[in-house]
């Protein structure tokens, strides 16, 4: 055993951080570190920066334009970024979609599609949940009947992230209804400038429009467009849940919002004394540092293992986002009732304007959806209770 | 010994609960939330016309009388609600005025406070503050910021608590108006809807005959321990509220071939929830029959009943967005406006950890342990 990482690794590291160092627009960093709002257009210039430095994704196949990149790189890459001050890649193309169709696309697919999702041209959005499908999501009903080359599409998806901006979006449709729920599913990819798509914005607590309902009305689709073979769906979708794992415990952005922590923590007060005078606070600045490092390597015994278990990413799923939850609870902690206002009236501009405060009480209400989209903290409990005691 | 409120105490909250329910039901509160001014005029006279504001004033000066078990049963009622009207801030000034304010103070503001007509806030929600009374003759010149003032946008009073020379914690009590020369207040929004402000005060004028409320740092916190009372007991009605609604949920969302509620796990999360509301539900009114005691064990009470408060507030307003799952975070839901309400008031009048500190350094002191 060693837990270093080899000098390999570390030299990529170093790489890494020198490229974002150079590249990743300061503004956007800056803004990014104290608690703005992640705009569509950061992702895609980051993307576009990240495809034309050989980084788009970096552990795609070469064959794919990616580096074959091993899954401790690959968080070392994350790691760099987020701590930096980079948008997060948009997972539903390079993580999700672009996965499953190297594995099961057909090789026109793969031309048609990879490219712009490498580039950061297409933006893709995950159609799977329905109001009547949430973890129970093979229960879904958005129907795609046969009607010569062409599916036609009817029902309703909903949550989904940041839809409003997708140009395509890759969805589970029901095409048999006749048989168990699991085996009449398929995967579909449709262009959102389809006739009969409408798409209207959810607002979320925190006041923002994240996700979108997407209604499909008699919306034709080529069956060349689906992907896998008819009923396949569910399989597929199955195959994504094992691949998607490298970030399933989100530990850079946990550090990321760590670090801002520390920066709030040491700047505050309480009852007109340092915040970092006060012992309790301190202790519970120390637990969730060593929380998060018992979830790092957790996240890197699991990452850098030669054969993948099954339970092991539930387990990260639900401590990661447990650990992000608490980091943004104990930093509204930290700025007292500074974190109270939430919208500032006109005229106070300095509220506004203070990179302290900015986002942090917004985001520990955002970051509820951590233990609920995913796979939910009890259905992820559930899997592991299913796969070790299994009564 | 018994826990049970008088006839009257329970038609005060009966009348309040069909009151709230029917006049500020969800969707009339989801319009007043999205108005201009962020809260209702029209519900808070209905309110004055059923005697709320009245309640904390003495007979005597035209109110009716009420006490800390009167305002902690009005604050849960319109923790339930999720009221945006300025009850519980006028409850907590009104009751400070009553019980502390000169003779002279109090016959002049009584009548109006009572009506409704008149809404006093307090400014403070605790004893430490930055603002300066300097003494200057027969009156003080009031300056410093207080931040994020509660309901500050639609009081015509403030009660004030500030700094003499020499003193590092609060130890005057000031209503001063809203209108006073050299007072700004800058409007915000706090993060469970309600309007605040944080006001700005340079050399404002308080004279000691018409502002002057009580020279005494025990009176200010006793004020803000009556706030924290008054919070505690919102939080009490929101936190059973989010309960039903979290029930009835579990009932009602089918997945898997049926309701969600059937799942034990989530069973058991419910019960957790529920245990922790007991608790808060008895500290609650523990500490109001205590508030008018001795000092030493009212303080202790109140301590630990924010303890309680902040902790249960966290807890159940994670759970129950939680058991929600993706609804819970929507803005449609009420569910999510309880959890913000319960954000909030994990953050006001203290945190858990500075009122456990309080209760330690009180029970508890260094010395005792050597
Ligand atoms: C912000 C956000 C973004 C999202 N983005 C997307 C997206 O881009 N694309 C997409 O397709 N979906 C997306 N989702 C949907 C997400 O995957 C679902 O919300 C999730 O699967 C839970 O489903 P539900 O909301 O219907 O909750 P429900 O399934 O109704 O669950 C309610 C509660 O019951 C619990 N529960 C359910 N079944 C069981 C059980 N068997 N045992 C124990 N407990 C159980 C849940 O854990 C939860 O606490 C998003 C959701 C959110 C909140």
């Amino acid at each position: 055993m060693n837990i270093e990482l080899a000098p390999e690794d570390l030299a990529f590291r170093d790489h890494i951080r020198a490229f974002v160092a150079e590249q990743l627009p300061a503004a956007m960093a800056q803004r990014l570190l104290n608690g703005g709002k992640i705009e569509p257009s950061d992702i895609r210039t980051w993307q576009g920066i990240l495809y034309k430095a050989g980084l788009g994704a970096i552990y795609w196949p070469a064959a794919f334009g990616g580096q074959d990149a091993a899954p401790v790189r690959q968080y070392l890459f994350e790691l760099e970024c987020a701590l930096a001050g980079a948008p997060p890649q948009l997972s539903f193309g390079v993580r999700m979609l672009a996965p499953v169709l190297m594995r099961f696309g057909t090789t026109e697919q793969q031309r048609t599609f990879l490219p712009s999702i490498l580039t950061g041209e297409t933006w893709w959005c995950q159609g799977y949940s329905e109001p009547g499908a949430g973890s129970d999501l093979a229960s879904l009903r958005t129907a795609a009947v046969l009607d010569g080359d062409h599916y036609v599409i009817n029902g309703q998806k909903c949550w989904n992230t940041l839809g409003q901006y997708a140009d395509w979006i890759f969805c589970l449709v029901r095409t048999d209804f006749t048989v168990k729920a699991q085996r009449g599913i398929s995967l579909v990819l449709i262009d959102m400038k389809t006739p009969g798509i409408t798409v209207r914005p959810t607002v979320l607590l925190d006041g923002t429009p994240e996700v979108n309902d997407i209604y499909f009305d008699n919306v034709r689709v080529p069956v060349s467009q689906r992907v896998g073979a008819e009923n396949e769906g569910w399989t597929i979708a199955k195959f994504l849940l094992v691949h998607e794992r490298t970030n399933i415990a989100g530990v850079p952005w946990s550090k990321r919002d760590f670090a801002r922590l520390l920066g709030i923590a040491q700047a505050a007060t309480r009852d007109g004394r340092p915040l970092m005078e006060d012992a309790s606070f301190r202790a519970k600045l120390a637990r969730l540092e060593i929380d998060l490092e018992v979830l790092e390597h957790t996240n890197l015994r699991m990452l850098s293992a030669a054969k993948p278990d099954m339970t092991t990413p539930s387990i990260l799923k639900i401590r990661g986002s447990e650990v992000r939850q608490a980091i943004s609870a104990l930093t509204m902690e930290a700025l007292g009732r500074q974190a109270l206002p939430l919208v500032v009236g006109p005229g106070d501009a300095a509220l506004t304007e203070d990179a302290l405060t900015r986002g942090v009480t917004a985001s520990y209400l955002n970051l509820r959806k951590l233990s609920i989209f995913g796979g939910s903290n009890e259905i992820q409990r559930n899997i592991v209770a299913q796969s070790m005691i299994g009564l | 010994m018994n826990f049970d409120f008088t006839e009257e105490q329970t038609l005060l909250a009966d009348a309040l609960h069909r009151c709230l329910s029917e006049q500020a039901d969800f969707a009339t509160r989801k319009r007043t939330l999205h108005s201009d001014t962020g809260w209702s005029r029209a519900l808070w006279t209905v309110l004055a016309e059923l005697g709320v504001p009245a309640t904390m004033l003495a007979d005597t000066d035209g109110g009716l009388g009420g006490g800390a078990i009167e305002l902690a049963l009005i604050a849960r009622a319109t923790g339930a609600a999720l009221c945006l009207e300025p009850i519980g801030s006028s409850l907590v000034a009104n009751l400070t005025l009553a019980r502390l304010a000169p003779a002279g103070l109090r016959t002049r503001l009584a009548p109006s406070l009572a009506a409704g007509t008149r809404i006093a806030v307090p400014t403070f929600e605790s004893p430490y503050t930055v603002l300066q009374a300097t003494r200057h003759d027969a009156a003080y010149r009031l300056s410093g910021t207080a931040r994020v003032v509660y309901h500050a946008p639609c009081a015509d009073q403030f009660l004030l608590a500030a700094c003499t020379a020499g003193s590092t914690i609060a130890d005057t009590l000031f209503l001063i108006p809203a209108n006073a020369a050299g007072l700004l207040a800058v409007p915000c929004t706090s993060v469970d809807g309600q309007r605040a402000a944080d006001l700005h005060l340079t050399d404002v004028q308080a004279t000691t005959a018409d502002t002057l409320i009580s020279h005494d740092a025990a009176a200010v916190q006793w004020s803000v321990d009556v706030g924290i009372l008054a919070l505690a007991a919102e939080t009490l009605g929101s936190v059973e509220r989010s309960i039903a609604l979290t029930i009835d949920y579990l009932k009602t969302r089918n997945q898997f071939g049926g309701p969600i509620g059937r799942f034990q796990a989530l069973q058991h999360r419910v019960v957790g929830c529920l245990a922790k509301v007991e608790e808060l539900h008895t500290m609650v009114f523990v500490a109001a029959a205590r508030l008018d005691g001795e000092p030493m064990l009212r303080r202790t009470t109140i301590a630990a009943l924010k303890v309680i408060a902040c902790e249960t507030a966290q807890h159940v307003g994670e759970e129950v967005v939680q058991l929600h799952g993706g609804m819970g975070v929507t803005e449609e839901m009420e569910i999510s406006h309880h959890f913000r309400r319960l954000v909030a008031a994990g953050i006001r009048f203290g945190s858990r950890d500075q009122h456990l500190a309080a209760y330690t350094a009180l029970r508890f002191p260094p010395s005792q342990s050597a």
